[in-house]
């Protein structure tokens, strides 16, 4: 059992973080293992196209410290042309503004390869993360003042992989800018899946299935099917009882399974669209009982919101086999 | 009339409370519920409660003589293992509405989610709007009433009870069969949704188990 949750405004930044942070915390029951948020800053915060923001892991767990991986980057840059604008640090994650015109993928798996644990890349995406509940992760990662467009974010109780910092979600499709998923649920053709990707050439950094819904959606998006078609088709390829959400830059989507065990309920206000297992979470961010009519969205379903508050969803139709 | 603030109580302390004033003829309302999990739990006695909002998961459970009025809506299982009594909910319930049920009735003005009715042994459901997937899962008896359209496999594999759906059905599930609506079913649900100010549709379709799945107790069939 995990508890998953986002947030989207229409059409204007919000205090995403805050928001998440309300959210995961009203389902902490679902898990106090570890928690996190992946938030999609405000428009005008972010640089062009060329810059981005890595978020990597310091001082923590066999990583280096935060001088020697800057050091990293720093001569990584060098060597093809970009460079690091400014940093910050938050607890053991550092934030780095690069600017950096190369292939993402590239520079990450060079990364890799220094022993760079990146946790979050993106033009927009900053993912915190660690072990314990929402609230304590914002003392030690202040995320709570971040203002965004949208986010997710998740309260983990451990069943796929160990109980770890990395292993926490929200997960960032690693080698992809801008991708992220939280996940409640198991998938039970993980290993398969897996090999496929491998196979093309992609790198994984847990044993964690859930890691396998962000490269996989990035994958998709990257050949270029919009969110919705990635979502419908993950319904057919991803085996298991599972709900996640998915955030790009522009949108946040989800998938339910047709078995429908993971729970997912969700409110759309004038302003914004709030997500997340349980009402009760819902109700921790909107404390107001009227107003607004909370939906749970039924099996074998995908659906998407933009930043602009268009909606998507669209019900599949499953057919058992050998059914009389 | 005893007011209990969720925003005050734990919910242990709530379901306590409840428990006190159950066969005393006090009437208990709860106020700030902000969906909450586990409200009015595990009454086994006479009670009139309302709740003025919404509840959470497991709303009502376990409950003997209960009868609970929830303004709002509710999340997961409610009703789970409800004995006997009546709980009606004015808006929407979450998924598996209860599981396990033997006795009494539970209302939902609104729609409901997955498998309602799941391995239900008695009592009587009535959705006012739509119900989801799998309604009447394993059901062994009782009565499934839907006033709106259910979703895929009505009454997947079960083995007594009836279902009634007035909407539009999205397909039944293994060993279920339709059967004659009669005059009788039509008095009978004319009744029942009277006495919940529901208006009855015109008609109904009425869904029992096939029982060709179904061996125990029949004699000539190995289990």
């Amino acid at each position: 059992m995990c508890g998953i949750g986002g947030v989207l405004y229409k059409g204007k930044n919000g205090p995403v973080g805050d928001d998440l942070k309300q959210l995961v915390y009203g389902i902490r029951h679902r898990g106090e293992d570890s928690s996190g948020v992946a938030v999609f800053s405000a428009r005008e915060n972010c640089g062009d196209g060329a810059e981005l923001i890595l978020n990597v892991r310091v001082e923590k767990c066999g990583c280096q410290s935060g001088g020697e991986t800057l050091n990293v980057i720093r001569k990584l840059l060098t060597d093809t042309g970009g460079r690091v604008i400014d940093t910050r640090v938050n607890g053991t994650i550092m934030s780095i503004r690069i600017l950096y015109g190369g292939s993402v993928l590239d520079l990450c798996y060079l990364l890799d390869q220094y022993n760079v644990q990146t946790i979050s890349v993106g033009n927009r995406l900053r993912i915190y993360k660690d072990l314990g509940t929402s609230d304590r992760l914002d003392e030690a990662y202040n995320y709570s003042g971040l203002a965004g467009t949208h986010g997710i974010g998740h309260a983990r109780l451990a069943t796929e992989s160990v109980v770890s910092p990395d292993r926490a979600h929200p997960f960032w499709a690693y080698g992809f800018s801008d991708v992220a998923i939280v996940h409640n649920g198991q998938l039970t053709n993980y290993w398969k899946l897996r090999r496929r990707f491998e196979r093309w050439g992609y790198r994984f950094r847990t044993d964690n299935d859930s890691e396998l819904i962000a490269i996989y959606s990035a994958h998709y998006l990257k050949q270029g099917l919009e969110l919705q078609g990635v979502l419908e088709q993950s319904l057919a390829d991803l085996d298991g009882t599972y709900t996640f959400l998915v955030a790009t830059p522009t949108e946040i989507g989800f998938a339910k399974d047709k078995l429908a065990a993971k729970p997912l309920v969700y409110v759309e206000l004038e302003d914004r669209v709030v997500l997340a297992s349980e009402e009760i979470s819902l109700r921790a961010l909107l404390p107001g009982e009227e107003g607004y009519t909370v939906e749970e969205p039924p099996p074998y379903i995908a659906g998407t919101w933009n930043v602009s508050g268009e909606r998507r969803m669209k019900k599949l139709t499953y057919r058992a086999v050998g059914l009389e | 009339m005893m007011i209990l603030d969720a925003d005050k109580l734990t919910v242990t302390e709530i379901n306590r409370s409840l428990r006190d004033a159950s066969g005393t003829g006090e009437k208990v309302e709860i106020v700030n519920p902000r969906s909450r999990h586990h409200l009015g739990v595990g009454i086994l006695g006479q009670l009139e409660m309302a709740i003025r909002g919404s509840a959470g998961y497991f709303c009502g459970c376990l409950s003997e003589g209960l009868r609970l009025r929830v303004g709002g809506s509710v999340g997961w299982f409610a009703a789970d293992n409800l004995m006997s009594g009546e709980i009606i909910i004015e808006r929407n319930a979450g998924s598996c509405a209860a599981p396990g049920m033997c006795g009494g009735t539970l209302v939902v003005k609104g729609h409901l989610g997955s498998r309602p009715g799941q391995v239900m042994k008695g009592g009587t459901i009535i959705v006012g709007g739509n119900s989801g997937f799998m309604t009447g899962f394993m059901m062994i008896n009782g009565t499934i009433v839907v006033l709106g359209d259910a979703g895929d496999l009505v009454g997947h594999y079960m083995v007594g009870g009836a279902i009634y759906v007035a909407g539009k059905v999205e397909s039944l599930g293994v060993d279920v069969i339709e059967t004659a609506y009669t005059t009788e079913d039509d008095e009978c649900l004319a009744g029942l949704l009277e006495s919940y100010g529901l208006a009855k549709p015109g008609s109904f379709r009425k869904f029992v188990s096939g029982q060709r799945h179904h061996h125990y107790g029949r004699e000539g069939v190995e289990a």
